[in-house]
């Protein structure tokens, strides 16, 4: 079905397209929101892809890589987002995930604050490369080929987010500790 | 169940548990827009996304507007001023060593989080002996937090450590700071036992590694979120700078990139196209030419190298052959898969036209280095491979071309061999490979001390080995507890068994979910599940996702010299599935072999 709809929108049918674009949407902007933390910059981003992903529908040789080429635009363009954002004035627009439940499930390692606080500390390209792999939970070769690197970068940036997560969520449980003891 | 396996657990719930609708608005927005134009024609219309958006030429550039031919020709001026005092204070301290080494030395470092967490920080020597060069100590450098074993080494003798989880008080209360730098860089003097780490505060690793330039500075990301800044450091004269990056570093990750002759960092505009940015801060140049990438992975013109395996996007067929392929898209075959023995991994050489590749021999129980230079192919050593080692990569060369270097992975642990040029046998290496130092600085740190034996390599090679079923089940329900294991198959490599096949995958149980493939061996395999299909090229280890609806048979194409694991797994479920243990009947269910479909 997907198939059939890339080959239409490949000779540009617009509704093809369309319909392609509406499956894809709630995917691409959630992947946007995971990686940006910023509703705004979220939406840009998806925009951008998905404009781009109609221009440039003619590029796609293999219709069956269709998702995974939209993701790798989507991943982009969360980057130029970023480097736009850095340009102009910081806003920062403090967007909570909500996950209800997960401080519940997790236990001690970590409540959802402590892990929206780690996860902003983390680089746009360390949050990618989790959400990439625990959230699009794609094949490692899949995973490297959307975020534009060699396998053997991915395997280790990806070690590096869990290690840095790690560290900024350790970080974090120490301030608080710091500060648990002045006040006492 | 480890704290890694909670973290990974952690963060799919917390992933998965966000289920705000997105706003209607920007969708409808595109197609709105969308509407009235017209998709590109093919032939401007390229795979990829560096085609993404209009360039932009209006960017920021600090420390370069208005600033007046004298100007630049004075920070011209200064700066080979500062390069030369460098030169000089580098040369004075490479003039003395202990006793002349024939070759360079490799180095490595090692996380070690026993009694006293740290790195220590090894030399090979070309004996393939190691030397403790020195521990650097998380207590040794306060109130930095914990140093990371990723690190790299200049030729001079200086090693650029990242440390990782720097605590700043004020970012548990404030979120995100973009002016907060929580990755600093520890640049230690190999050569000077007693002299304290220069902690390089203005960088911002985040997972960029520095980058040491054909000069002597180092290079590492300064930006907190996105590589706008870099810190240039010259760890002879302590000094640092700032360079505005108007553009964006290289690659989908970025990735620091010096040019050949150390005046710039190439940068990646919004359209795809490449800016060089000079250090001295100059105008930014369009356009890149030769560049200086100790890891061989861009070649001149940010060309890199691609092996057109099945999960590779190569136009033509899947056939292994490696491309070299070009800023602007267009690729040419550098070298082509002849016989069984496929490529494993291909990196630059430091001449024009000259390559690296790794490449299976001896149905994957050998692992083939060959040089392509000059037109030619020689295979320059052969190395057992060990049944542990689940990735291999490209050889790196020493300056002095006295040996290679070649990581492999161990699980998730970081090791290499390395392979001497004058025949002598090699050597297995554990720790992150932080590169070669220069002969003559290395006698000064290695020359006369003690070593400890060098671990050599298998007797005889042993060929590719995956984990069991049951161990690949038991990391799956530790990471997402309360799975069900809807089928599974596997396969155990028979050599000779070369006849491609197809294997119906058993099911345990009805319904719906997600399947992984893992495979190893010297030819690809193929699952498909009804109008999916998913081909590994069994290169390394690593599971391919798939998904079953419930219906129809799911099957594997494979030949049977080719080791393979399927498992099928109902969806997870990660906010219930936290709570609950493992199910026992899961994890000790017997391994079940697929018997070939008639």
């Amino acid at each position: 079905m997907q198939r059939d709809l890339v080959l239409r929108a490949s000779t540009g049918d617009h509704d093809a397209f369309a319909s392609l674009a509406t499956d894809a949407y709630g995917r691409l902007h959630r992947t946007a929101r995971l990686i940006l933390r910023r509703e705004d910059l979220a939406s840009d981003a998806v925009q951008e892809a998905l404009t781009s992903a109609w221009l440039h529908i003619r590029a796609v040789r293999d219709p069956d890589r269709f998702d995974a080429w939209l993701n790798r635009l989507v991943v982009r363009a969360c980057y130029t987002e970023l480097r736009r954002a850095k340009r102009g004035p910081i806003e920062i627009h403090v967007d909570s995930i909500e996950a209800p439940g997960v401080e519940d499930a997790t236990g001690d390692l970590a409540d959802r604050d402590q892990l929206e606080r780690g996860f902003r500390r983390l680089s746009a390209e360390h949050r990618a490369v989790l959400v990439v792999h625990h959230y699009l939970g794609l094949p490692d070769a899949e995973a490297a080929t959307v975020l534009d690197v060699p396998m053997g970068t991915y395997k280790s940036r990806l070690n590096r987010a869990h290690l840095s997560l790690r560290a900024a969520l350790e970080a974090d449980a120490r301030v608080a500790g710091i500060g648990k003891e002045s006040v006492a | 169940m480890t704290a890694q396996n909670d973290l990974d657990r952690t963060l799919g719930a917390w992933f998965d548990g966000d289920a705000i609708a997105p706003p209607p608005e920007p969708l409808a927005h595109v197609i709105e827009s969308t509407r009235t134009i017209r998709p590109r024609p093919a032939l401007t219309a390229r795979i990829g996304s560096r085609w993404v958006g209009a360039r932009s030429t209006s960017g920021p550039w600090i420390g370069s507007a208005g600033l007046r031919p004298v100007t630049v020709v004075a920070l011209v001026a200064l700066l080979a001023i500062a390069l030369l005092g460098a030169v000089l204070l580098a040369g004075s301290r490479l003039i003395a060593p202990k006793t002349p080494l024939d070759s360079d030395v490799a180095i490595f470092v090692r996380r070690d989080d026993g009694a006293e967490p740290g790195v220590s920080i090894v030399a090979v020597r070309p004996d393939g002996s190691e030397v403790l060069v020195r521990r650097v100590t998380d207590s040794s450098v306060p109130g930095l937090g914990v140093s990371s074993d990723y690190s790299t080494v200049s030729e001079s003798g200086w090693l650029a450590l990242e440390v990782v989880g720097k605590p700043h008080p004020s970012i548990g209360n404030r979120g995100i700071n973009t002016s907060e730098k929580p990755w600093p860089m520890l640049l230690v003097d190999l050569a000077d036992r007693q002299a304290e780490p220069w902690v390089v505060d203005q960088a911002s690793l985040g997972g960029i590694g520095p980058r040491w330039g054909p000069t002597g500075l180092v290079a590492a990301n300064a930006g907190a979120v996105l590589g706008s800044f870099v810190v240039i450091a010259d760890p002879e004269t302590r000094t640092t700078r700032m360079v505005s990056m108007p553009v964006g570093l290289v690659g989908g990750g970025p990735s620091i990139i010096w040019t050949a002759d150390g005046s710039g960092i190439v940068g990646s505009t919004e359209s795809g196209a490449y800016d060089t940015i000079p250090i001295d801060g100059g105008e930014p140049r369009s356009g890149v030419g030769e560049v200086f990438d100790q890891r061989g992975v861009y070649g001149s013109g940010l060309a890199n190298l691609r092996i057109c395996s099945p999960d590779e996007n190569c136009p033509g067929a899947s056939d292994g052959r490696i491309e070299r392929v070009e800023s602007d898209g267009s690729a040419k075959t550098i070298w082509q898969q002849v016989g069984n023995d496929r490529a494993l991994a291909a990196g630059f050489g430091s001449g024009a036209d000259e390559y690296w590749l790794s490449v299976d021999h001896d149905q994957g129980r050998q692992v083939a280095l060959i040089h392509l230079h000059d037109g030619r192919q020689d295979t320059v050593a052969t190395v057992n491979r060990d049944a542990a080692w689940q990735y291999v990569g490209a050889p790196t060369e020493a300056a002095d071309g006295s040996s290679l270097m070649v990581w492999i992975g161990v699980g998730d642990k970081p090791a290499a061999i390395l392979v001497p040029l004058n025949g002598a046998p090699p050597t297995f290496h554990t720790g992150n490979f932080a590169g070669f130092v220069d002969r003559a600085a290395a006698a000064a740190f290695v020359s006369g001390e003690p070593g400890t034996p060098a671990q050599t390599l298998p007797a005889a090679g042993e060929a590719y080995a995956l984990p069991s079923l049951d161990e690949l089940i038991a990391a799956e329900l530790r990471l997402n507890p309360g799975r069900t294991v809807l089928g599974k198959a596997s396969h155990d490599a028979v050599d000779g068994e070369t006849d491609r096949r197809t294997f119906e995958v058993p099911r345990d149980r009805p319904g719906a979910g997600e399947g992984y493939l893992d495979c190893l061996g010297p030819s690809s395999v193929t699952i498909t599940s009804g109008a999916q299909s998913t081909t590994s090229p069994c290169l390394s280890a690593g599971s391919y996702g798939f998904t079953t609806d419930g219906t129809g048979p799911i099957t594997v194409s494979a030949s049977g010299d080719t080791s393979w694991r399927v498992v099928m797994y109902s969806s997870p479920s990660p906010v219930e599935g936290a709570t609950e243990p493992p199910t026992p009947t899961t994890t000790t269910a017997p391994t079940v072999t697929a018997k070939p479909a008639s």
